[in-house]
């Protein structure tokens, strides 16, 4: 049990020949609700998508669990998309199903009161939905999942402040204390009091690792007041 | 997980193909009324011309459909955004690429097997109004009606061809479903090596599609020169019956072709899984 949920041992990725990660060594611990936090183009999704083997490492490996990114670790890791990769065509309804059908982890119940509290109507096609109705819905199946390990691209993005209170409400109540999640995201703000760890990503390398309690008693500031200061522009 | 993602992926397709089913087949069967009315009614000429039209445009496009879908499906739904849904569930990439394969070969077949009984609808009004005065047919002297003449026919056939008047059919359907997967699968090949290119991934699929011609006429040419080599390879097998040398020659076509299926399936695999880079 004592063996990271997440490690990565320098691991490196690169879009021809632009680097998107150089050399990163991380090791995530469960039970922790972790910040990857990071300036655009940091590196955030690219290493999120090497989580979830939707990309190959350059160099390096990832594993989840002690396994390489696969069926396996598939089956225990719950993953939002910094996009929408919902099919138009489906309703919310049949998203679910879709979802209890693939993962034995997901409870259909959660999602289809989660849904009801966001007041989204489980019979609406996603292709009549607003985008950030469309973020809630995935935001919902993703959560409704009981995973050991929760990644969560920028999951806040495009929803109103209201629904975000809720979502972070809910990412707070529905991991049990055996699994971990991690949230890329750089609305800090708002996300900082539900957070144990913070990664710092800058241009594809680690730059920090803490937590949030250190980076208080060490800096004296917030999280949000330190990632202000450290990527000044 | 393999019959889970096949039923997956009928759900997604089944409401693009059976509507479209569903016009062609009414089409056709507008049309064979229209054939089957006398052709001394001038007026109903411009509208009859008008349904014919549509008809062979709805043929048309139901075939472009079919070909298209097959293509999307497989670009879209795993090299594109959804694509980070369906590489996360807990599947092998070989039961993604045979679910969509499977799914695919079937509907080709589905659509194909519309086209011909959509034809058949389209011409059996006319033949029943051309049937001859008196609603009978001469068969060795006597007067007979139409189905005991197709029932002749049938039994006539079978006089010859025996179980093979069955079985040949079947075998055609097989070889069929085997030539059309592997259609599908060579197309997954070539989107697969597509993928590998962080841009224009669309345009290096169909130069992957080009280079496979190429290379597959480069084979061919060796083959035939290796063939002129040694004179003495022989396919002649002058021992066995007709029936059975057709059989053979139709087992070494479905053997090439699963050879060429099973090409396209470990290159479709191998990026897929070693080498997927979602963007």
């Amino acid at each position: 049990m004592n063996e990271p949920i997440l490690q990565c041992t320098g691991l490196c990725k690169s879009y021809g020949s632009k680097e998107a990660l150089k050399n990163i060594t991380l090791a995530l611990e469960r039970g922790r609700i972790v910040g990857l936090l990071g300036p655009n183009g940091s590196g955030k999704s690219t290493l999120i998508k090497l989580a979830n083997g939707l990309l190959t490492p350059t160099a390096g490996e990832l594993r989840i669990a002690g396994n390489l990114p696969g069926t396996e670790t598939h089956a225990h890791v719950s993953y939002l998309p910094e996009r929408t990769y919902l099919s138009d065509w489906m309703t919310a309804d049949d998203l679910l199903r879709f979802f209890a059908d693939f993962y034995e982890d997901f409870n259909l119940d959660k999602a289809a009161e989660m849904l009801t509290r966001l007041n989204i109507s489980a019979k609406d096609a996603l292709k009549t939905m607003s985008k950030g109705t469309k973020e809630k819905v995935q935001l919902v199946v993703v959560m409704s999942r009981e995973a050991d390990l929760y990644l969560l691209d920028e999951p806040i993005g495009g929803v109103d402040p209201a629904a975000r209170d809720y979502i972070l409400n809910t990412i707070l109540t529905n991991y049990s204390e055996n699994s971990t999640v991690v949230i890329s995201t750089h609305l800090i703000s708002d996300i900082e009091k539900v957070l144990d760890d913070v990664v710092f990503l800058n241009q594809g390398q680690i730059t920090l690792h803490k937590s949030v309690d250190d980076i208080r008693a060490e800096y004296g500031k917030s999280v949000d007041a330190l990632f202000r200061e450290v990527f000044a522009c | 997980m393999l019959s889970k993602l096949i039923g997956h992926e009928f759900k997604a397709t089944r409401r693009i193909f059976l509507p479209a089913y569903g016009v062609v087949l009414i089409l056709s069967i507008l049309n064979g009324i229209f054939m089957a009315l006398p052709s001394n009614l001038d007026h109903i000429t411009m509208p009859f011309g008008v349904l014919l039209t549509v008809y062979i445009l709805a043929m048309f496009a139901i075939c472009v459909l079919t070909f298209a879908y097959m293509i999307s499906r497989f670009y879209k739904n795993l090299l594109g955004d959804e694509g980070y849904l369906m590489f996360t569930l807990p599947a092998r990439p070989s039961e993604l690429i045979w679910a969509k394969c499977m799914t695919s070969t079937l509907w080709i077949l589905l659509t194909a097997i519309v086209c011909c009984i959509s034809l058949f609808i389209l011409v059996v009004p006319a033949m029943i109004t051309a049937i001859p005065a008196g609603g009978s047919f001469i068969l060795d002297g006597t007067h007979v009606s139409l189905i005991q003449y197709l029932f002749h026919i049938v039994r006539e056939i079978w006089n010859i061809y025996g179980v093979h008047m069955i079985l040949m059919p079947l075998v055609f359907i097989l070889i069929a479903l085997i030539w059309i997967a592997n259609f599908c699968m060579h197309i997954y090949a070539c989107l697969s090596i597509g993928s590998l290119a962080n841009k224009h991934r669309l345009g290096f699929s169909f130069l992957a599609y080009l280079g496979f011609g190429v290379l597959s006429e480069i084979l061919l040419m060796i083959f035939a020169t290796v063939s002129d080599a040694f004179p003495t390879i022989t396919f002649d097998l002058p021992s066995l019956s007709d029936i059975a040398q057709i059989y053979l020659t139709i087992l070494v076509i479905a053997i090439y072709y699963l050879i060429k299926l099973g090409v396209n399936f470990v290159i479709s695999n191998y990026i897929l899984s070693k080498h997927l880079n979602l963007q």
